[in-house]
């Protein structure tokens, strides 16, 4: 099939932007490299000259910086809770195509590396899609070297609507280059991408076909939520499936309520096929290409909606795999985060004074605490067991009072909105699991550490997700 | 699995709710507000214990802090509350108790209103707002600076979500009822037991509404106790840190409940919660707010018992006047707009409200709660000191005495309740202590000159029986020493422990 559109070729001269919009080729650009290096001599500098109001500055930053994360937390749940955000479809409207018009054409596409396991039952399921196949095209995305699944695949004799795709072996070998090779070509109104191991609703294709009938035409993306089929494995798989009903259940239609940039999910994106290729697909260098695209989309102009429907995927069950995946998705905030700000001006330009805020605190400020959180958590626990003198010198009344409401009731909200999510979710008996949280936001800490140091290191690793045999 | 909040349907049988834009209800609490800060109002004990402690935490002072986390006589929201409009007052002026008493009350208030309004009760919404003036134990509790009444606000929140999450199921309303709940473990030992047993009833409710069963409704009960407990764990911590001593606050309050009785009468006339009591009863049968009236039941047994508790052992009302206020309006509210499928039921429920408000109008009596004079002008004055204290020897009494041979002598003062007729913030002349450490006292006394002001064993001040304080008044110690015996028994005792330094003895081992 010949292209529609060149998404992989690098046309530009600029190493930032290779194919025109800024991407991760390079963590940094040049004025933020002097930034953060002035930073650091200016801190260190600082601390030789006078340490202690070093300290005191830095601590109410933080502390400021806390509280507005928790304010902001508070008002987008509470946003998500006054009134369902998400489009929501009923049995009724999906027996007829939207408009009453056929069915639009509708294009999946299943990156996948190494899945020859699970292949199988991928199709299995894939094929209880309730939507016409002959409008439909399931695209297999199987790299050229990828021998085991490759072979896998032929074997299952595969029939329409789904296609093997082969990805040609090119630098870099990432899930979002593959994703922009299979949408090169192809004709087909929408387009949703689904991961190896994910199980969506049968009758999600046809939700999101009428929600974007339904939707004003900006509307270029419709993100269905996530979760997980084995929620109860262990505590890990607990704690992730009450982080994702937060995510998916709370956060998201939360910000769809401020009309904030929305940071995909990796998966279970429906696309406007067109837009998406005319944003120029994912960043194939960025670890986190949804969160990225999320954004881009946001600048281009176009917006998000959530969509109440599920696709259940596998939680990691393997606490040193997740930490992996979860240093990953840091990681690609990071590099978003920076990718996004290297037109400081520009970026407040295009999204305006409150959306620029939303996308500090959103985006930035989740990478930011979860890397400073264990130091603060140190510093409370020295404080509890031992009561050092001197340290209330750094929190006067105001710091004291803003730090305590962070401390008692910014984590009791953090803890209760997992309890929250987890009953909105239907996993009604996982809300205790709300108990156990810092637990689990230590394991993010010590993950996104693990994200931020590999920046430095090895900026383009992709940690694949490994995905475990089910019970 | 569908979550169990997301069905809109409305199991009662009434007027459909009006919807209102939010905008109209903060405007209605900014009108209320205002006019209520106009009609100013009367200072009481409470209030002169509250601003004792806010004034000794803005001065740094650690008794502040105790009083604040260890006391559950002048529990911690009302002090918090009381703190913020303070901060607020000096920088825009101001009277604190009047700005948060009419916050406190137009919120009330207009959550009230809204209740009824948006039922279509046009009329009972015009008739709670004339109630009040005309009841008079409404009308002095409304008059009455008690910063307490900021305790009464989640309370009545409670109740209004509760009321909507009965009729539209939605998740936010049950976790607003939660929350504010669990806020009223920092209201005060009346308050805790209230939000206990409510979150229990509901709790109960929901259980037996769905055949006995949590299966299908599981985290539910999570959520509703999550807030309660975590608020009194945390209050735990607090005491830990600040005292080390996780039960202080609860042993301290225990500790007043003495054997010998304080005072022979009830703080106020309790017959206005049985009409209330039997009102809320009737609803609670079959009515469309059923769930409502039975977590409401329990405070017309809970209040007055903890009332005739505070009297009898001296341990203060803390805040049981304003969610007296909140019940009554609740439960009037609630009869007049609950729809009842039986016309002999309605017509009781009528009748009992009916009563209730009369009770009130006769014989409800809420002046022994907050000492309020019959003299305006009395009370005023006496309101700037606590009646307590009328018998106390003056401060500048006690400070002549001691500075004739003692000048740089401070005097300690132990308790919640002391520090308030002898406020002094900064720890000048007066150093308060929240209890009474005998290790720590001689420690101090060996860096200072200190006295020591003990108040009669009437059970007022400390407890009769089991308390250092008593038995000093009692049997003194081998190192402080009577200076004086004030009229009504008030003694003021002097360390006789000299500072170190002082001494001029020449200790030398080769001296015989």
């Amino acid at each position: 099939m010949s292209k529609i559109i060149d998404l992989t070729t690098h046309n530009a001269d600029n190493p930032y932007e290779p194919r025109g919009f800024p991407q991760a080729t390079l963590t940094v650009c040049k004025w933020q490299k002097i930034a953060l290096w002035l930073l650091v001599i200016g801190l260190v500098v600082w601390a030789i000259a006078d340490w202690r109001s070093e300290i005191f500055i830095i601590n109410l930053v933080l502390t400021i910086f806390y509280l507005l994360s928790t304010l902001y937390r508070m008002l987008i749940i509470e946003l998500a809770l006054q009134k369902p955000r998400e489009i929501q479809l009923t049995p009724e409207e999906l027996a007829t195509p939207p408009n009453g018009r056929e069915w639009p054409r509708y294009m999946v596409i299943l990156p996948m590396y190494h899945e020859g396991d699970i292949l199988p039952h991928l199709v299995d399921g894939l094929s209880k899609l309730d939507y016409p196949k002959n409008r439909l095209e399931i695209r297999l995305l199987i790299e050229e070297d990828d021998d085991e699944t490759m072979g896998v695949a032929k074997s299952l004799d595969l029939k329409p609507p789904f296609v093997i795709t082969p990805i040609p072996k090119s630098y870099p070998r990432t899930k979002p280059k593959a994703c922009n090779v299979a949408i090169e070509d192809g004709d087909a109104d929408y387009l949703v991408i689904y991961d190896a191991e994910d199980k969506p609703e049968p009758d999600q294709l046809k939700k999101a076909a009428h929600a974007f009938a339904r939707c004003p035409k900006e509307v270029a993306c419709i993100q269905a939520k996530l979760g997980f089929y084995n929620p109860d494995q262990n505590l890990l798989t607990k704690c992730f499936t009450a982080d994702y009903a937060t995510w998916f259940g709370l956060c998201l239609p939360g910000l769809d309520c401020l009309q904030a940039p929305i940071p995909l999910g990796g998966t279970s994106n429906h696309f406007r096929l067109n837009v998406l290729r005319k944003v120029g697909g994912w960043d194939e260098y960025n670890v986190t290409e949804d969160c990225d695209l999320g954004l881009r989309l946001f600048a281009g102009g176009w917006r998000t909606r959530v969509l109440e429907s599920s696709t259940w995927e596998q939680a990691c069950p393997n606490l040193l795999f997740w930490i992996k995946q979860r240093s990953r998705w840091v990681k690609g905030y990071i590099q978003t985060y920076l990718i996004h700000t290297r037109d400081f001006i520009g970026l407040h330009k295009r999204f305006g004074f409150w959306n620029s805020l939303q996308f500090h605190l959103l985006i930035g400020g989740s990478f930011f605490s979860q890397l400073i959180n264990p130091f603060y958590w140190l510093m409370t626990l020295i404080w509890l067991v031992f009561r050092p003198s001197g340290v209330d010198a750094f929190f006067p009344a105001p710091i004291f009072v803003m730090g305590s409401f962070c401390l008692f009731i910014g984590n009791f909200i953090f803890a209760y909105t997992a309890a929250i999510a987890c009953v909105k979710r239907g996993a009604g008996h996982l809300a205790k699991i709300g108990i156990i949280m810092p637990f689990y936001w230590l394991m993010i800490s010590i993950a996104a550490w693990k994200g931020f140091l590999q920046l430095f290191t090895n900026p383009h690793h992709w940690e694949k997700t490994k995905h475990f045999a089910t019970k | 699995m569908q979550s169990p909040s997301t069905d809109n349907h409305r199991e009662t049988e009434q007027q459909p709710v009006i919807i209102t834009p939010p905008f109209f209800w903060y405007a209605c609490f900014i009108i209320l507000a205002i006019a209520r800060i106009q009609l100013g109002g009367t200072p009481c004990l409470q209030l002169s214990i509250h601003q004792s402690i806010v004034d000794s935490i803005l001065a740094g002072n650690d008794w502040g802090r105790q009083a604040l986390i260890g006391n559950l006589d002048n529990p911690f929201l009302p002090t918090v509350a009381l703190l913020t409009v303070n901060v607020i007052c000096r920088v825009f002026g101001g009277n604190p108790a009047v700005l948060l008493c009419s916050i406190s009350q137009a919120i009330i208030m207009a959550f009230f209103l809204r209740m009824t309004f948006v039922r279509s009760k046009w009329l009972l919404a015009l008739f709670m707002i004339v109630l009040v003036p005309i009841v008079p134990f409404l009308r002095d509790l409304l008059f009455t600076l008690d910063p307490n009444w900021f305790s009464a606000v989640p309370a009545v929140a409670a109740v209004y979500y509760l009321i909507r999450w009965q009729e539209l199921k939605n998740l936010r309303d049950l976790l607003i009822v939660a929350i504010s709940i669990g806020l009223l473990a920092f209201a005060g030992p009346g308050a805790i037991l209230i939000a206990v047993f409510f979150i229990a009833v509901m709790a109960e409710q929901y259980r037996l509404k769905n055949n006995g069963s949590w299966q299908d409704h599981r985290g539910i009960r999570t959520i509703l106790w999550g807030p309660l407990l975590y608020c009194i764990a945390i209050w735990l911590l607090w005491n830990s840190l600040i005292f080390n001593d996780i039960f202080f606050g609860l042993r301290d309050a225990a500790h007043r409940m003495t054997v010998k009785i304080l005072h022979p009468v009830m703080p106020f006339n309790c017959l206005l919660f049985l009409p209330m009591a039997v009102t809320l009863a009737i609803l609670s049968i079959n009515s469309s707010h059923k769930w409502t009236a039975r977590c409401l039941l329990p405070g017309c047994f809970i209040i007055p018992v903890v009332a005739f508790i505070s009297a009898r052992f001296g341990i203060g009302p803390a805040g049981l006047g304003p969610l007296t206020f909140g019940l009554f309006l609740s439960t009037i509210s609630i009869a007049f707009f609950a729809f009842n499928p039986a016309k002999h039921t309605r017509i009781a429920t009528y009748v009992a409200a009916a009563c209730t408000i009369v009770v009130a109008c006769l014989f409800s009596d809420l002046k022994q709660t907050y000492e309020v004079s019959e003299d305006p002008e009395k009370q005023q004055e006496k309101a700037s000191l606590p009646t307590e204290a009328a018998d106390a020897p003056q401060a500048q009494e006690l400070l002549d005495f001691i500075d004739r041979y003692w000048p740089d002598s401070r005097i300690i003062l132990v308790g919640s309740r002391l520090p308030a007729i002898y406020p002094d913030p900064e720890a000048k002349r007066f150093v308060s202590k929240i209890n009474f450490n005998e290790k720590d006292f001689l420690a101090q006394a060996k860096e200072e000159q200190l006295h020591i002001l003990i108040p009669p064993p009437d059970g007022r001040f400390y407890p009769i029986q089991n308390s250092i304080l008593a038995d000093i008044h009692k049997n003194g110690r081998d190192w402080l020493f009577l200076e004086k015996v004030f009229p009504n028994n008030w003694q003021l005792w002097r360390s006789t422990i000299p500072p170190q330094g002082e001494s001029k003895l020449m200790r030398d081992k080769t001296d015989n």
